[in-house]
């Protein structure tokens, strides 16, 4: 059988770039990092949308993401993304529920998800996250 | 005529440094990789390959149609003049700071460059985090004055691989600082972090490819300050590593923002500036720029308010 040099490279690339990243896994690299109090929540918060100021900070028990929200009414969520956070102002297209007494957060954005946290007055976070939806409907 | 792809030939050791600095981190910055990220940076590199594959012969060819009306003849033995080859090399350098300008601050270029931006990570891998759509760009037409004076197409190449091949090495944390001398005329870790931050003070700075003085003569240079901890990526983490995603993300949010904008601004939304908006409802790296020095200059009165009253503080 014949292939071209070229497919021949192709696969031989995209197996040594496998075992590379097997190897990051392998080793280890890399971890989980935890928001493990609202302080570090507040700096993720800072980093992922420059200058949010938190007033109000609900953190996920298992310190996998956070919901928070400034003077001005913004919520901004935080998910665990790889070892770092990602997160984003949550717009009206996103939607807050109750499930199983966690708060499920979509951010409306497919790629971005659905994060669920477990925190207090997961409710009330619900509402909130529900007012932005409403209020650029009306 | 010679037939020589640098970057072929580099592969294998740029394998090789991969692997010393994952033992690097393995030992002391763990967190330094993401398999899930490094799986998809190098991912990227190879899809790119392949579209250098598919597209590079079209501009090959483009270029070498150019070339017929050169200014200057370097004959037909063109690479054995030699002092032709230092002067191509520097001269696709400034080419390409124009052409990485370019990329941060025209939405249409921006689409094919922030895939090489998009990690939150900065390690080796993070340089083989090339883009598969620079094709769709008009980055080609910043080589056209090269060629149009005299510089064969495959000379331009050539040195263009080196390039990339010398800006593979910065891509770590774990260089500091490299001798003052360097550091004041190549781009090094140093500086390409800078360039790879999403602080405020780092947005847009240090575009070098691989003599940082284009940045220091154009006014976008910005020294990596030691007391403030850098954060990479984007501004809008994609907060995915779904490799198609990474790929077209900026094209599919640029497509639609021209779509859906009105006749006059639709323009605009390929040419203006990444985040620009006709109702001014995004942040450019101009506006968060803006906010971050004033809040510095709310921050510094206060602070020599608090002075003046006595406290004693340095400065
Ligand atoms: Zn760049
Ligand atoms: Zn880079």
């Amino acid at each position: 059988m014949n292939y071209s040099p070229e497919l021949v490279q192709f696969l031989g690339s995209l197996v040594a770039i496998l075992a590379v990243a097997g190897l990051a896994w392998w080793m280890k690299l890399g971890g989980a990092p935890e928001l493990s109090n609202e302080k570090e929540a507040q700096a993720a918060a800072s980093e992922a949308m420059d200058g949010f100021e938190s007033v109000e900070t609900a953190v996920d028990a298992n310190g996998r993401g956070a919901i928070l929200r400034d003077r001005s009414g913004c919520l901004l969520l935080l998910k665990q993304h790889g070892n770092k956070f990602a997160g984003r102002l949550l717009t009206h297209s996103a939607t807050g529920r109750i499930d199983k007494d966690k708060l499920v957060v979509d951010s409306g954005e497919r790629r971005f998800g659905v994060v669920a946290l477990a925190i207090d007055h997961a409710q009330s976070w619900a509402d909130r996250i529900n007012e932005v939806r409403s209020a650029s409907d009306a | 005529m010679p037939d020589f792809s640098p970057t072929e030939y580099a592969v294998p050791g740029f394998v090789l440094l991969v692997l010393i600095e994952m033992i690097w981190a393995w030992r002391r910055r763990p967190d330094a990789y993401e398999p899930r990220d490094t799986l998809t940076s190098l991912a990227f590199g190879l899809g790119s390959t392949v579209s250098g594959l598919l597209f590079g012969g079209f501009f090959f060819l483009l270029f070498l149609g150019v070339w017929e009306y050169r200014l200057i003849d370097f004959g037909p033995e063109w690479w054995a003049v030699w002092w032709a080859w230092p002067l191509c090399f520097v001269l696709d350098d400034l080419k390409y700071y124009w052409v990485h300008r370019a990329g941060h601050r025209i939405r249409w270029m921006w689409a094919a460059h922030v895939n090489h931006h998009s990690s939150q990570h900065y390690n080796l891998s993070t340089a083989l985090r090339q883009t598969w759509t620079g094709p769709f760009t008009f980055g080609f037409l910043f080589a056209m004055p090269l060629v149009l004076l005299g510089f064969h197409p495959l000379m331009i190449a050539i040195c263009g691989g080196f390039n990339l091949i010398y800006q593979f090495w910065i891509h770590t944390e774990a260089i500091d600082k490299m001798p003052r001398w360097f550091e004041a005329v190549m781009n090094t870790p140093s500086h390409h972090r800078v360039h790879h931050a999403t602080n405020p003070r780092y947005l847009d700075r240090n575009y070098a490819g691989v003599f940082i003085v284009w940045d220091k003569m154009f006014g976008t240079f910005e020294a990596e300050s030691d007391d403030e901890k850098i954060r990479y990526g984007i501004i809008k983490q994609l907060g995915s590593f779904n490799l198609l995603w990474a790929v077209f993300h900026e094209w599919i949010g640029m497509l639609s923002d021209i779509w859906r904008a009105p006749w006059k601004h639709k323009l605009s939304y390929l040419l203006r500036e990444p985040g620009w908006t006709h109702d001014g409802s995004r942040d450019t790296s101009d506006t968060i720029r803006a906010r971050w020095q004033e809040r510095q200059a709310a921050e510094n009165s206060v602070a020599s308010e608090n002075a003046i009253a006595g406290e004693q503080e340095p400065a």
